[in-house]
């Protein structure tokens, strides 16, 4: 009650002074006022669907901030990257930014949307441990070059996961003295998007380096492809998930597991120090999620616009570990937080289609009933 | 919308700085009354959080109302769609494996850790050569010198409580050799029934189990339960022995109490009570209060983490069931189950005779709910009713067969036998439950493997056989390695709680409420406990 009292009187006498300056503008001529609307106007609120792992981005008070100035308010709703191409509400939303290339393309399909923009983009990576690297080098599995860490072998790690194989049965392993099979941990392939780039990149591995796409190809990657999921169990609907338990419950749990860079260099550039127990493993080859932008409206092609043309958009970002057109903000970004990453990955594939991509999965989703 | 929240709660904050001190107090106290209050189904585990509620309330402005229940009574009113705004569980894997919670489970955020071990009386873990952190025992280790009478412990009943199921879990899960996810094909029947052996006394809730330990502890060699509640234990004074804390060596599971938005409404409160809980403020504070581990790897804990493996959770819910039921029917000790029941006259009044009649028939199948399903009586049980008014009346004892497709007709013996039940006559509590100590007594020696429980089930005043006070004399001159048949009372109608606590006490059991939630309820909580 106390505050409607005083707001009442307080917003009369605003308006009554925004009429004063009206009144004053007005007399100032025609062509200052024009402006004024044009700017007044100009601000618009756009409402998107995003994957859950940019919704940190986009709530960011200087992302907000920066996209004020360019007239935009941006309203996010999370949605799962996967889900959102099947969406029944897509008309009350301006835009659509889901992780992976696979689920934008199908609602650029749906959507009809002439344009897509892919502001940014993040190779898919494994998080590991500085203690387990003399094992992983000394098994010909991971490489050092050029300062980065590379899995020069993903075949016969992903073979060794199919197998069973224990990581005592590794040879010089004397740090990780465990009968636990050799995993890869990543999200739950049916909800999200990080488990579905591991099953892009392992599929194609197993499909003798081929990107798959008939079905008999898919029949026949299935039973190894599936137990990648299938042997790790319970697994996390959410990419946080993982990364929580690589974070928080360390080694023990999580030797391996299936990260977005980003993710990674996020955490290490909040900390104080980055914590030098962990280390970055580069698939060879690897994929890219690719956060693409599908415009669902006039407005929204705006939001992909800004995303990719504006200089502090992108540099803001680049402090959520994305890599960008311009290498510059992440390169900045990397010096800043005294952070490495390899400037360049040369070796990545691309994804298989949505459909073949949606078919691997479902066919995944039975093993688990 | 999120704008002209700001801008109200900016004027209300300048409106409060400028408002001096002679409307404070008012301003105040609408402030309590207005406060956004969030409702919370709690893991009984979470218990040791409630002194720290006020400061959360402090930092967030979110009044957090704690209602607590067991594990899987948890997961059941979740299924069965409980309004609750938030839950908050020691571990939700198994929550979510079932398709109708996961769909209310909008967002879940882990806020501490604690993982489930191995309490081993100091003397023992040297003797046992399990008391060096670099030398700890694989799970296999543990079930052989259980199985060979070397090792007894108190573990919760892992259908009822999540501390039992992730023992059972991490030992089914390590003993099956793989490496990875269990399967139902890799249960080590031997290795489980090994260690279920040596299970010696048992409980439906953590807590409880924690406090039975202190009562019991000198003929027991040790207890599973949370790293934090053992190390609380240990602090705590009343031990005779200190535990040493044993992490089996190729893994444990861990509890990792995740908080669960439930009603997507409060997403906003939701949001803001994560990130306080996950700051450092709240970690601090509760790691001090309740030695659990905070989230943070680079924040001290206040106890020293320690560095173990940890086992895959099952990613089938069948699985689950599976360890459950195997656990359940196969596995542990078969039970001795005495149920003591009034049907003096005023059972008679408001539905209590057919709340009796539906508890016992839905112990015997009936009830088709998870809980139902895992309190049902097992394979290999022996259950006697006896009932009782103003007389005893005869005993009757079904022994269920090892395998449950052979019991049908036995189940529905005990079903028919309750559903015939007559109220009428007086009431002789005491002497009832003496006549069926002494029952159990005898089978007691002649069969001294299984667990022996007696439940009384009264709704009134004793007034004919024994008094109370006699029957506690009676039980007092009993030699010592007879009273450990545990005596459970469900209080209902106007049962005399003191009366039962002086009843139930002295043997190391308690006194269920089957008023409030129902007999049936009463009736399923007590099987956690046989």
């Amino acid at each position: 009650m106390g505050f409607r009292k005083f707001v009442a009187p307080a917003l009369v006498a605003l308006l009554g002074l925004g009429l004063l300056v009206a009144l004053i503008t007005s007399a100032f001529g025609k062509h200052q006022r024009d402006q004024a609307d044009a700017q007044a106007a100009s601000v618009v609120t756009v409402r998107g669907l995003v994957g859950s792992e940019k919704e940190a981005f986009y709530r960011d008070p200087r992302v907000a901030a920066a996209f004020k100035r360019l007239g935009l308010v941006i309203e996010v709703q999370k949605a799962g990257s996967r889900e959102i191409a099947a969406r029944t509400d897509l008309k009350d939303f301006d835009f659509a930014h889901p992780a992976g290339a696979p689920a934008a393309l199908k609602l650029q399909q749906v959507s009809k949307a002439s344009r897509i923009y892919t502001p940014f983009y993040t190779p898919m990576a494994v998080a590991s441990w500085r203690k387990l690297l003399p094992v992983l080098e000394g098994n010909g599995l991971v490489k050092q070059r050029d300062g980065a860490y590379y899995i020069i072998d993903m075949s016969r790690l992903l073979q060794m996961v199919a197998d069973g194989t224990r990581w005592r049965e590794l040879k010089n392993n004397s740090v990780y003295d465990t009968s636990r099979a050799v995993l890869i941990s990543s999200t739950d392939v049916r909800k999200s998007n990080s488990a579905a780039m591991y099953l892009a990149l392992a599929s194609y591995i197993l499909n003798g380096n081929n990107i798959v796409q008939a079905d008999d190809e898919i029949d026949r990657i299935l039973p190894v492809a599936g137990s990648l999921f299938l042997k790790q169990g319970f697994q996390e609907s959410s990419s946080a998930g993982p990364f929580d338990d690589y974070v928080g419950m360390g080694m023990g749990k999580a030797p391996l597991v299936m990260v977005y860079e980003a993710q990674f260099l996020e955490y290490q550039s909040k900390q104080p120090q980055p914590n030098p127990d962990m280390v970055l493993l580069y698939p060879q080859p690897t994929v890219f999620t690719k956060h693409v932008l599908v415009p669902l409206s006039a407005n929204g092609a705006r939001v992909g616009e800004a995303l990719t043309t504006d200089k502090e958009l992108q540099s803001l970002a680049a402090e959520y570990g994305y890599r960008g057109a311009d290498a510059s903000h992440f390169k900045t970004f990397l010096q800043q937080k005294k952070l490495f990453a390899p400037a360049e990955l040369v070796d990545v594939i691309d994804p298989p289609t949505y459909a073949v991509l949606e078919k691997m999965i479902v066919a995944i989703g039975q093993k688990f009933q | 919308m999120k704008l002209r929240c700001y801008l109200l709660g900016l004027l209300a904050v300048l409106l409060l700085a400028g408002c001096g001190d002679k409307s404070a107090p008012a301003g105040d106290k609408a402030g309590a009354s207005a406060k956004p209050g969030l409702t919370v189904l709690a893991g009984s585990e979470l218990k040791d959080i409630e002194p720290l509620l006020p400061q959360i309330e402090q930092a967030t402005g979110l009044h957090l109302q704690l209602k607590y229940a067991g594990s899987l009574d948890v997961i059941e009113q979740l299924q069965a769609g409980a309004s609750f705004d938030l839950a908050w569980i020691a571990n939700n894997k198994y929550a979510l494996l079932d398709p109708a919670v996961r769909e209310r489970v909008k967002a879940s955020e882990r806020t501490m850790i604690s993982p489930v071990v191995l309490g081993v009386k100091a003397s023992k873990a040297k003797a046992l050569g399990w008391d060096k952190p670099d030398r700890q025992p694989t799970w296999a280790d543990i079930a052989k010198v259980a199985g060979a009478g070397q090792f007894r412990f108190a573990m919760t009943n892992p259908a009822s409580s999540n501390s039992g199921f992730s023992a059972v879990l991490g030992l089914a899960a390590a003993v099956a050799g793989k490496g990875d996810a269990l399967e139902t094909q890799d249960i080590n029947k031997t290795a489980l029934t090994a260690f279920a052996r040596a299970q010696s006394l048992t409980a439906g809730s953590s807590g409880w189990l924690l406090d039975a330990y202190v009562g019991e502890q000198d003929r027991l060699d040790g207890i599973v339960n949370y790293a934090s509640s053992l190390h609380a234990l240990n602090q705590g004074g009343k031990l005779h022995e200190q535990l040493v804390l044993v992490y089996p060596k190729d893994g444990v599971i861990t509890a990792d109490y995740p908080l669960m938005l439930i009603n997507p409404a409060k997403r906003a409160d939701y949001d803001k009570l994560v990130a306080y809980l996950k700051g450092a403020e709240f970690q601090k504070a509760m790691t001090a209060q309740t030695y659990r581990q905070p989230l943070d790897p680079t924040m001290d804990a206040a106890m020293p983490r320690r560095e173990y493996f940890e086992l895959a959770f099952p990613a089938k819910l069948a699985v689950v069931d599976a360890l459950l039921d195997g656990y359940q029917n196969e596995f542990r000790r078969p039970a001795d189950s005495t149920f003591v029941i009034d049907i003096s006259g005023s059972m008679g009044k408001g539905g209590r005779i057919e709340q009796l009649r539906g508890a016992i028939a839905g112990l015997a199948g009936s009830d088709a709910s998870l809980s139902g399903r895992f309190s049902r009586f097992r394979a290999r049980e022996s259950i006697s009713v006896l009932t009782f008014s103003d007389v005893v009346h005869e005993q009757h004892t079904w022994t269920l067969a090892e395998q449950a497709k052979d019991n049908t007709a036995e189940l529905d013996q005990i079903s028919d036998f309750a559903l015939q039940l007559q109220p009428g006559g007086g009431t002789a509590i005491y002497s009832a439950a003496q006549t069926a100590y002494q029952n159990a007594l005898a089978r007691q020696a002649r069969n001294p493997d299984r667990v022996y429980t007696l439940v009384l089930m009264t709704d009134g005043e004793n007034n004919n056989g024994l008094t109370s006070q006699q029957f506690v004399q009676w039980f007092a001159s009993l030699r010592p390695e007879q009273r450990r048949i545990r005596i459970f009372a469900v209080q209902f109608g106007e049962a005399s709680r003191d009366e039962l606590e002086a009843l139930t006490g002295p043997s190391g059991g308690r006194v269920f409420d089957g008023s409030k939630a129902g007999l049936q309820a009463a009736f399923k909580e007590i099987r956690g406990y046989q």
